[in-house]
């Protein structure tokens, strides 16, 4: 008794949640219920997979506010180029400074990339990335006929900030759901992990909507020291200590039937907790990539000693959300553009690094998402909020050194333009979550519970919906 | 109803007038905390027993308790003496004597502390910073009577959001902030018209939301008008996304869709109205702010360079037409106008001030009280926020004391304003002449500093939905989006802090190192020790001075058990307020 180690309980976390779950299914959604049952089928997978070492784990980068992502990928032959710089004006860039990228396959007209990307045309021309064009929310397939008059039905808040950055977190864009598709996934697959003490969801900017699942939550750390923090003083040697830690204990691990108090305990129990586990498991990471000081590149930082630490912390599957903000430019597009993009490039490449030092670069894929790309016409300093845009994707069983979807033209009043170069996607958010968590390993049953208007774009088959993951 | 809830109140206290004398100086005049005190008033806490003239002290621990609730939704902290005047007073007598007050500028304070260590720029000029600014922001909030105003106020700049996040202008320019929080101050009892008309033409937000130097649209090299600002004044300032019922119940067509406010060619039309406006200053041009001037400028509305502004009619919404031929400020003047008279203003604001004072789950009949009371005052005036805000603070379900135990009422405080009450709560008080603190340690634990929000949506959305219980029952819980794994425990390192490494405040010498710091405050903890060998009488002081008598027996018993195994009376007070300020008890405010 006197030695007792002060553990929170963890009440409302995974693996025993399905007992619970079924008590209260007239709170959850069908898609939950579905997801619920399928939970079972990867317990079994999770032997299979322990066993081979199977490791896998998806990393997504939120470029929050809107990357004019058609200034990162940018047309460079005379003609298209031309379409480009007369659309977008004083905001285009100059042909002479584009990066040029060298296609391993696909029919992609010629493309550059930002000039502050080097890094990214690199990994790009080596086969460790590519680009998924003209892709954003939609609920089905759109044209612009059916977006005049009203033919099909529209994501809720077109072009608002909150509901797209939502969107391409929830994939569901006709409704407010505060479960992301890395929640819902998470809410499967958790009990593919052995170790059911340590969410696997991590991330690096807080709560997010992404990794929001229904019996799953994130687990925040922060990019320096280990990690993970935990109470001050706790379970420390002293007196004064000891009494402390069995008091913040007792209060934490009250039952309350206060929904506000047992959420805010509940926080606290399983940050209290997983500290104990993640930060002795971060401390015995040695990893010689060098990182960039910006706060994307020692988020990407504290993701791989993560990754490094997985047999430590006993899990086949994880999930990393890292938010880099700042991107809506209505105003200095061209000079912020300019230094932000540089910041995500090193970071990807810096990534990239430490996976092949851990060897790990086939079991790690990066994507990135953003609320929506911006207006190609200028606003008179920067540009303002449109639709499809270009995302990367990045790993060792990313098809690489390919631009996927349709790089579309660039010319005003095209059959994709709703005005001022606001561009309708021609694929979807579904088609590129949905490869991505197939390769996860998600069942194509589960993945039309995850993303319930996958159908409408992709007969999940053995052929994934667009092709940029290794089959 | 209102009228009975005080009676109610009223009937078990002496009700007097109190001769209150205001305190309206604030820095290094020797007061502690600049609240209103009275010439009956017992100030020695030790004697809350005794008897006094006017009937001060009010005693009874319901009806403090009940005080300290009011004040936890009124103000952004306060401490025994106010919980007790505010309960003899009556809630809105309090509120009268609040409205009355005068507002002490922000700017004043910045300047004030800017001069205790003063530093010149290339003129000779002091210059203060988005961190003279914070320390402007705890004088004005440890200091100042006009207690209600500062929790409106800060209540505002979480609505009409500008942050000084990633900007090398706003972290070089205080005034930026400061001259723009006094706009939110100076009429956070004014008219909403008049709020919505002044924050869109400061040039903090001109800066900010990129309508500053924003020029006509130039057809011939495909230029429009910048949209940011026609967006969020409408999606965030004013109306919102979707047609509201006055309850704030979204309207639903006859698919049972929401019915969307304003669609994007609605934004390309009010982008027009907001072109042409830059530096007001005399000395200003288009398309540059007041290099020279520019801490003057950050103080000056925009002013209208006509030959930038877009001429021709614009389509305003609800099929209000501005004509051709207008002049800008004629055109501006319409379009906020147009928005002031939009049915959804009274039930989005209305709301929205709700959920920052009482309760993330407004009931439709509270919103819809609300929205009665913004819509007309009684006088016939739309827009009055001093009778929203009195109407807010002084609904049925804002007083029922039955919300208290009801497991969906309430909201979780607060990061800063935890803060504020345990700061307020104990009589802070600088060890120099002026607050001193940076708060870049406490935003690394907390995400949360006046002015300083990631985006222009604030650091948590009004429908964030935290999973668990809360999104399974389809509840909003908003603060929940910056309480993670991260900054749950930042926030009790902090408490830590403040209690056992008596540290409540910290200037931190160097911005760029936050661990490079030294405490610039004290505490007063001297009534609280003075008890501390009764642990029963200790928790229940901070029952009702923190937890609005809120803390359930259990958390009381787990409390005075931990202390009990303590001897020291300091040590004891330290533990019972760390476990305290930890406690969900108090960090729900129900």
């Amino acid at each position: 008794m006197c030695n007792k180690k002060h553990k929170m309980n963890r009440r409302k976390f995974l693996g025993t949640a399905s007992c619970a779950a079924i008590g209260t299914t007239t709170f959850f959604s069908t898609l939950f219920n579905l997801g619920m049952a399928n939970a079972a089928a990867a317990r079994t997978a999770k032997q299979a997979n322990a066993a081979t070492g199977n490791y896998k784990a998806l990393v997504c980068i939120l470029l929050a506010g809107g990357n004019d992502s058609f200034n990162m990928l940018v047309p460079t032959e005379n003609s298209a180029y031309a379409d480009y710089a007369t659309t977008r004006s004083n905001q285009a860039l100059a042909q002479n400074t584009l990066l040029n990228l060298t296609p391993l396959g696909g029919s992609a007209p010629p493309l550059g990339v930002h000039p502050a990307m080097p890094e990214v045309q690199q990994l790009f021309n080596a086969g460790r990335l590519s680009f998924i064009s003209n892709i954003g929310t939609l609920i089905e397939p759109t044209t612009l006929a059916q977006y005049n008059n009203g033919a099909v039905t529209l994501p809720l808040g077109l072009f608002s900030h909150a509901d797209q950055i939502q969107q391409w977190q929830t994939s569901i864009p006709q409704s407010r759901s505060a479960y992301g598709w890395g929640g819902r996934m998470a809410d499967i697959l958790q009990s593919m992990n052995n170790n059911q003490n340590i969410s696997m969801s991590i991330s690096l900017s807080g709560r997010n909507v992404f990794q929001s699942g229904n019996t799953t939550a994130e687990y925040t750390i922060k990019p320096s020291g280990t990690g993970s923090i935990g109470i001050n003083g706790y379970d420390g040697p002293s007196a004064i200590d000891q009494i402390k830690t069995s008091a913040v204990s007792s209060l934490m691990e009250q039952q309350y039937t206060d929904i506000f108090k047992k959420t805010y305990a509940d926080v606290v129990s399983n940050a209290q907790d997983t500290h104990e586990l993640f930060s002795s498991a971060i401390s015995g990471v040695n990893l010689n990539t060098t990182f960039s000081p910006s706060y994307l590149s020692q988020s990407m930082n504290m993701i791989a000693k993560t990754i490094a630490a997985k047999d430590t912390l006993d899990v086949c599957r994880q999930t990393f959300f890292v938010t880099f903000g700042g991107w809506d430019h209505h105003d200095e597009l061209l000079n912020n553009q300019n230094a932000m993009l540089a910041v995500v490039s090193q970071a990807l490449n810096e990534f990239n690094t430490a996976m092949e030092e851990l060897g790990l670069a086939n079991d790690v894929t990066t994507f990135t998402i953003s609320d929506f790309a911006r207006t190609l016409t200028s606003n008179g300093n920067g540009t303002d909020h449109a639709w499809g845009g270009n995302v990367m994707v990045m790993g060792g069983s990313v098809n690489g050194g390919q631009i996927f979807g349709e790089y579309p033209t660039l010319a005003l009043d095209s059959s994709l333009d709703v005005g001022n170069g606001v561009l309708i996607p021609t694929t979807s958010t579904d088609e590129y979550f949905a490869e991505l968590a197939q390769w996860f390993g998600v069942s194509n049953t589960d993945l039309q519970n995850i993303f319930p208007n996958l159908l409408n774009f992709y007969s999940p088959s053995t052929s994934p919906p667009i092709g940029f993951m290794q089959v | 109803m209102k009228n009975k809830i005080l009676i109610l109140l009223c009937s078990c206290f002496v009700c007097c007038l109190v001769n209150a004398q205001t305190y309206t100086d604030y820095v290094g005049a020797g007061h502690n905390i600049g609240v209103t005190v009275t010439t009956s008033h017992d100030q020695n806490p030790n004697n809350d027993g005794s008897t006094s003239v006017d009937g001060f002290p009010v005693t009874n621990p319901d009806a403090l308790a009940d005080a300290s609730r009011f004040l936890a939704q009124a103000t952004l902290g306060y401490n025994y003496e106010m919980i007790q005047m505010t309960a003899a007073m009556g809630y809105e007598a309090w509120l009268d004597e609040q409205f009355s007050l005068p507002r002490l500028s922000m700017m004043d304070h910045m300047l004030a502390v800017a001069n205790t260590e003063p530093e010149f720029d290339d003129e000779g000029n002091i210059t203060a910073s988005m961190y003279t600014f914070r320390s402007a922001w705890w004088e004005q909030s440890m200091r100042n009577p006009d207690a209600l105003r500062h929790k409106i106020n800060y209540a505002l700049s979480q609505i009409f959001v500008i942050s000084a996040f990633g900007s090398d202008l706003f972290e070089d320019i205080g005034q930026l902030s400061a001259s723009y929080y006094d706009v939110l101050g100076q009429h956070a009892f004014g008219n909403y018209r008049n709020l919505l008309n002044d924050v869109s033409l400061h040039p903090s937000m001109g800066l900010y939301l990129n309508h500053m130097n924003n020029p006509k649209s130039d057809p011939a090299n495909n230029i429009h008008p910048d949209e940011n600002y026609a967006r969020e004044v409408m999606q965030l300032f004013s109306i919102g996304l979707y047609e509201l019922n006055p309850d704030g119940t979204r309207i639903l067509d006859g698919d049972d869709n929401f019915i969307p406010t304003y669609n994007n060619n609605d934004i390309r039309e009010f982008a027009k109205v907001f072109t042409g406006f830059g530096d007001g200053h005399p000395e200003g041009a288009w398309g540059a702010f007041s290099e020279g001037n520019i801490s003057e400028a950050a103080t000056i509305p925009m002013k209208l360079y006509p030959e930038y502004h877009e001429t021709g009619p614009k389509y305003l919404l609800n099929g209000q037409v501005v004509p051709a031929g207008q002049s800008g400020t004629q055109d501006f003047s319409d379009a906020i106008d147009n928005l002031h008279n939009h049915p959804n203003i009274g039930p989005f604001i209305g709301k929205a001030m709700i959920q920052f004072l009482i309760s993330s789950n407004p009931s439709p009949e509270f919103v819809g009280r609300i929205t009665e009371v913004f819509n007309d005052n009684g006088q016939g005036i739309r827009g009055d926020m001093q009778a929203v805000v009195k109407a807010i603070l002084l609904d049925p379900e804002a007083r029922d004391c039955n919300a208290i135990n009801q497991p969906t009422s309430g909201k979780l405080r607060e990061p800063i304003i935890r803060y504020t009450n345990f700061l307020s709560a104990f009589n802070v008080a600088p060890i120099e002449l002026t607050f001193n603190s940076f708060m870049n340690g406490w935003h690394g634990s907390t995400g949360q500093i006046p002015l300083f929000s990631p985006s222009v949506f604030n650091f948590y959305q009004p429908e964030f939905q935290p999973n668990g219980p809360i999104a399974s029952q389809d509840l909003f819980a908003p603060v929940f989006q910056i309480h993670n794994s991260s900054t749950s425990i930042g926030y009790i390192n902090k408490v830590d802090d403040w209690v056992f490494r008596d540290a409540p405040m910290v200037f931190e010498a160097n911005p760029d190192d936050p661990e490079e710091e030294e405490a610039s405050a004290i505490v007063d903890l001297s009534a609280e020790i003075a008890i501390a060998n009764d642990p029963t009488a200790l928790v229940d002081r901070l029952n009702i001075l923190l937890a609005a008598g809120q803390l359930s027996d259990n958390t009381k018993t787990i409390i005075i058990d931990a202390i009990t195994s303590l001897t020291d009376p300091a040590e004891r007070v330290d533990l019972a307020i760390y476990l305290v300020l930890i406690s969900p008890d108090y960090a729900i405010l129900k």
